[in-house]
């Protein structure tokens, strides 16, 4: 770290100003919506801590807490593992890995009804390739996304998003893995290191400020999840409480119940729970992260 | 420098937001006292007029039209796509910049009208319509204390709908106006056909829909039950008539089995791919029929008649609304737009985009000259007169729809029987009801 | 090289190409589903091969929708987003990874913390803003953010900078070079990975955005080919063929830009000999 702290201050002007600009108000509006009633078109009315206690003795808000944490451990490592062996397999001398790479990718730009329409199919009940594989191994069908159970619902949802992202998080860790150099590879090589232990003693140290990145983002995004929700389960009003998540929650009560000021309560709590688990990720950093 | 300014500005409204919502009480709707447009002068008004999903459903020749009646009046058409209008729609409301008028579902429009955001047209109506001249869907955004918050931009009604060629094969005779549930549900078993012996029915007697207006308030109706009590501010789902409406929705998947089921029905079409015999179809679906399956040779009747000896035809309705802020001549413009729309002229013009009924009877009388198919369009037409009737709305309609549809949907899969369902249903559509009061 | 065993290699390629289907199919269904007549596309199970083979979609999407104005819409857009972005990200997570200044972990929190409200809460107070400036209906709102930096995009070349070797900078000032020079002479040649994953990742979001579109642009000529595509779908009949038309023809410029980019993605100091 250098010392010339206006240097510094001259390379981030840009994004203070989008700071100032462009979020300070939005983010003071909304928190101010917090304590408000509004309709979004009558002058919000002052409610104090109204929205805050409602949304916490709310059933549904904890049914949908508790989906979004099980989602989100579902699908934030087994992500992030599976973006870190694609982008190690394909980032060494393998014939295709060109073509590869762009397959692994499509899923990215696949528009969500003809992703949505395949695992519908995938998951389907009499016509479901899941539940015919099943079938032969004499096992009872299960009914993935239709089913009574949460956590069968929710994990299904859960691989349908990792099927979607595992690319985007392959190529972001695929450019952290350039700076290997080959000296270090062969270095290493000379000193009998193959396979798992190169694998753990070079790449991943190196690869790890990556890492780290696309576990931040994932984790931020799952807690977020809305399309592949809406996708899987029909439309806004066909999720059953015990398969929402928040997002279905805040994006009901602000556009389609008009409750401006109770979908803000639910945000910032969200945005807190998120904040939270970001900064224990940040404190977990420093026990694994390898920064130059 | 610009940087400069435009943090100086960001600071201003960040400051003055709050101040210009709070100031709400410029434009109050002008009510009763609409000046007198008898001999309207030429002048210059400007109209803004938002059309979700563009101008094929509102039919261009409507907007071309009026524009040669009304050449003082300057359209200026803001499109939205079909399924994404809403959230424009909404932030522009809240930024007090929508357009002057625009339509929506009859529900959104009632929940505006609670609002303030659409203006009461009933004194319009008094002054200007005739009203004996349109059915009574022109009627649908009433409300108890009788403000009138939207005209209907059309009608999409339900009737029974069959395939002919199922029928003739299985030397079955066609369905008849004077049908009940009963006679159809008897018919649907006869139909229903596992033709290669795989366990799984091939052809359907009936597909049963699991949405509002096609699917179980339908049913319940047939009971005499209904989702809301008359006065729509009490949940009648528990109400035993109800839930024997539901039982027997339910029971054509999971008893009767002469329904496909909801999972199937979703990813594949029935119906329109002679794989089922008949179905409660709505008008608009002719359209896509007509243009992917015309050589299906299919027909419609009235909605059975229900097991409690009366009938229900159900209508979904797009109201017309204008806002309440706009400028005094603007809104009266938007009025002069809705009364061309009303007219004998463009109400045909509605009727020939085969999208939706028309709301006036003589253009209504005239549809059924249509050749389109189905043939008999007094299903619907008739249908609408006779016993046509709304989907229990209220300003939070869709509020309380959210909340029931899940449940519905799996008494519909069999997870849950009707009376437990209703139960859940029942408690949870009333505290919405009672919070919004 | 000491290859791992020629079994194991078997077996990843067995797992790629395997994996690989699953990531193809939905994409292969829906060119399939561009190319069918309408009301063949829902059926069951789902056919896969068109019959007949309908490229009347194509000319009917490009009919309906004011193709060209929207595309050179969507170009103006994206490409302006583009370079605003990759500019100002580089240069603010190269001031974030290489000086120690005051609120400097203050600022990397607000940019995590700004990902962190739900778009649906902040949308309308965005739009109060844009609207003060007067900026409705037109291209602004969509281009002129992108200039200020992007939380994703500062996130990712920060994280890429810090696996660079340090002693590149220290080196370079000790030799007198001012930060400025030492930015676009050392670090920016050896970004190009980040640079370009980048680069792709503001392409496919500002080349596919449909919802500041639809909420700032009103004029329809103004319109970019997402949101001029969503009017395919209208109140009474879904168009899922017309639809998927549509989404092929969006999807193929991505596509493209993807191979040209993919090549960058791996071309980090492996390959320009410099030492770790």
């Amino acid at each position: 770290m250098r010392k010339q702290g206006y240097w510094g201050f001259i390379f981030t002007f840009p994004f203070l100003l989008q700071l100032v600009v462009f979020f300070i108000f939005p983010f003071l509006f909304s928190l101010y919506l917090t304590f408000t009633k509004w309709d979004l078109f009558n002058p919000p009315q002052w409610v104090g801590l109204k929205n805050w206690i409602q949304f916490l003795s709310r059933e549904t808000f904890w049914l949908s807490l508790r989906n979004i944490l099980y989602f989100s451990i579902l699908f934030v490592p087994l992500q992030t593992a599976f973006a870190l062996i694609l982008a190690y397999l394909l980032n060494r001398q393998i014939a295709g890995k060109s073509l590869f790479r762009m397959v692994y990718f499509l899923p990215v730009i696949t528009p969500w009804v003809a992703g949505g329409m395949i695992w519908l199919w995938i998951y389907h009940n009499d016509y479901g390739i899941l539940n015919w594989l099943l079938e032969r191994l004499r096992l009872s069908p299960v009914d993935w996304v239709r089913s009574g159970h949460w956590w069968i619902v929710i994990g299904s949802i859960a691989v349908v998003n990792i099927w979607k992202g595992a690319g985007y998080s392959m190529v972001l860790i695929l450019a952290g893995m350039q700076n290997i150099s080959n000296e270090m590879v062969e270095a290493a090589r000379m000193d009998g290191a193959s396979g798992w232990t190169l694998f753990a003693k070079i790449t991943l140290p190196i690869v790890s400020p990556m890492v780290y990145m696309v576990m931040i983002l994932s984790t931020i995004s799952a807690f977020h999840a809305f399309d592949v929700f809406l996708v899987m389960l029909g439309d806004i009003t066909a999720v059953a409480d015990r398969n929402l998540v928040p997002n279905i929650l805040i994006y009901r009560d602000a556009f389609m119940n008009f409750k401006m000021g109770g979908a803000s309560a639910m945000a910032w709590g969200l945005f807190f729970i998120i904040l939270a688990t970001t900064l224990m990720q940040k404190k977990l950093e420093k026990r694994w992260v390898h920064y130059e | 420098m610009k940087a400069l300014k435009i943090v100086f500005t960001s600071i201003l409204i960040a400051l003055s937001v709050a101040a210009c919502s709070t100031d709400q009480t410029e434009n109050k709707p002008s009510g009763g006292n609409a000046p007198n447009t008898d001999n309207p002068p030429p002048k210059e008004v400007e109209l803004k007029i938002g059309l979700p999903g563009g101008y094929d459903i509102t039919s261009k020749k409507i907007i071309d039209g009026f524009h040669a009646k009304y050449p003082n009046i300057k359209l200026e058409i803001e499109e939205a796509p079909w399924a994404d209008f809403t959230t424009k729609i909404i932030t522009r409301i809240a930024g007090n910049n929508p357009p002057d008028i625009w339509f929506q579902e009859n529900a959104v429009i009632l929940g505006y009208g609670a609002r303030g955001v659409a203006e009461n047209l009933e004194p319009y109506i008094k002054r200007d319509l005739k009203t004996e001249d349109y059915a009574d869907a022109l009627f649908s955004a009433r409300t108890a204390d009788g403000k009138v918050y939207g005209i209907p931009h059309g009608i999409n009604a339900g009737a029974l709908a069959y395939n002919k060629t199922i029928f003739q094969e299985n030397k079955i005779p066609f369905p008849t106006d004077d049908w009940t549930y009963q006679d159809m549900i008897e018919t649907a078993k006869k139909l229903t056909k596992d033709t290669n012996g795989d366990g799984k029915p091939d052809i359907y007697g009936f597909q049963t829909g699991n949405n509002i207006t096609l699917g179980w308030l339908p049913w319940m109706k047939a009971t005499g039950g209904s989702a809301l009590d008359a006065s729509l501010t009490k949940a009648a789902f528990t109400d035993p008539k109800s839930i024997e409406g539901l039982t027997y929705w339910a029971d054509t998947i999971n008893k009767l089995k002469i329904s496909p089921s909801r999972e199937l029905a979703k990813t594949g079409k029935f119906f329109e791919n002679g794989k089922a015999a008949m179905v409660f179809l709505q008008y608009s679906s002719q359209v896509p029929i007509n243009k992917n399956n015309p050589d299906m040779d299919w027909d419609t009747v009235k909605m059975p008649v229900g097991f409690n000896g009366n009938r229900f035809v159900p209508m979904v309705v797009n109201e017309w609304m204008i806002y309440s802020k706009a400028k005094p001549e603007a809104k009266e413009a938007a009025w002069t737009f809705l009364n061309y729309y009303l007219s004998d002229e463009a109400q045909t013009f509605l009727s020939e985009s085969g999208a939706s009924l028309p709301v006036k009877k003589t253009a209504l009388e005239a549809v059924e000259k249509m050749t389109f198919k189905p043939g008999n369009k007094k299903a619907y037409t008739e249908g609408i007169k006779e016993a046509g009737g709304t989907l229990d709305e209220n300003p939070t309609w869709n509020e309380w729809r959210a909340a029931a549809n899940p449940i519905l949907d799996d008494i519909m899969d069999g997870k849950r029987s009707p009376e437990e369902g209703a139960k859940e249903i029942q408690q949870k559509v009333q505290a919405i009801l009672d919070e919004n009061r | 090289m000491n290859r791992p065993s020629a079994a194991l290699q078997w077996i990843v390629y067995l797992v790629l190409v395997a994996g690989a289907v699953i990531m193809l199919i939905p994409f292969f269904w829906m060119i399939s589903t561009s190319l069918m007549k309408a009301g063949n596309e829902l059926t069951l199970p789902p056919k896969l091969i068109p019959d007949p083979v309908m490229w009347s979609n194509y000319k009917t999407v490009w009919l309906e929708v004011n193709f060209v104005r929207y595309t050179m819409n969507s170009v103006f857009v994206t490409v302006l987003e583009l370079i605003g972005m990759v500019a100002s990200c580089a240069i603010v997570a190269y001031g974030l990874a290489f000086f120690q200044f005051r609120g400097r972990n203050l600022i990397f929190l607000a940019m995590l913390g700004t990902m962190m409200l739900p778009s649906q809460i902040t949308m309308i107070p965005t739009y109060f803003i844009w609207k003060s400036f007067g900026a409705l209906d037109t291209f602004y709102p969509l281009i002129l953010r992108s200039f200020l930096g992007g939380a994703f995009g500062i996130f990712l070349l920060h994280q890429f900078f810090k696996t660079l070797p340090r002693e590149l900078f220290d080196a370079a000032y000790v030799d007198g070079a001012n930060p400025w020079k030492i930015f676009y002479m050392i670090y920016m040649p050896l970004s190009k990975p980040a640079l370009s994953a980048l680069a792709v990742f503001t392409f496919i979001s500002a080349w596919n955005n449909t919802l500041e579109p639809l909420i700032y642009l009103q004029d329809k000529k103004m319109y970019t080919l997402p949101l001029g595509l969503l009017f395919l779908k209208n109140e009474v009949e879904n168009r899922m063929t017309l639809i998927m038309a549509g989404a092929v023809i969006t999807v193929l410029p991505v596509l493209i830009v993807f191979l040209f980019a993919q090549k960058h993605f791996v071309q980090g100091i492996a390959s320009t000999g410099m030492k770790g």
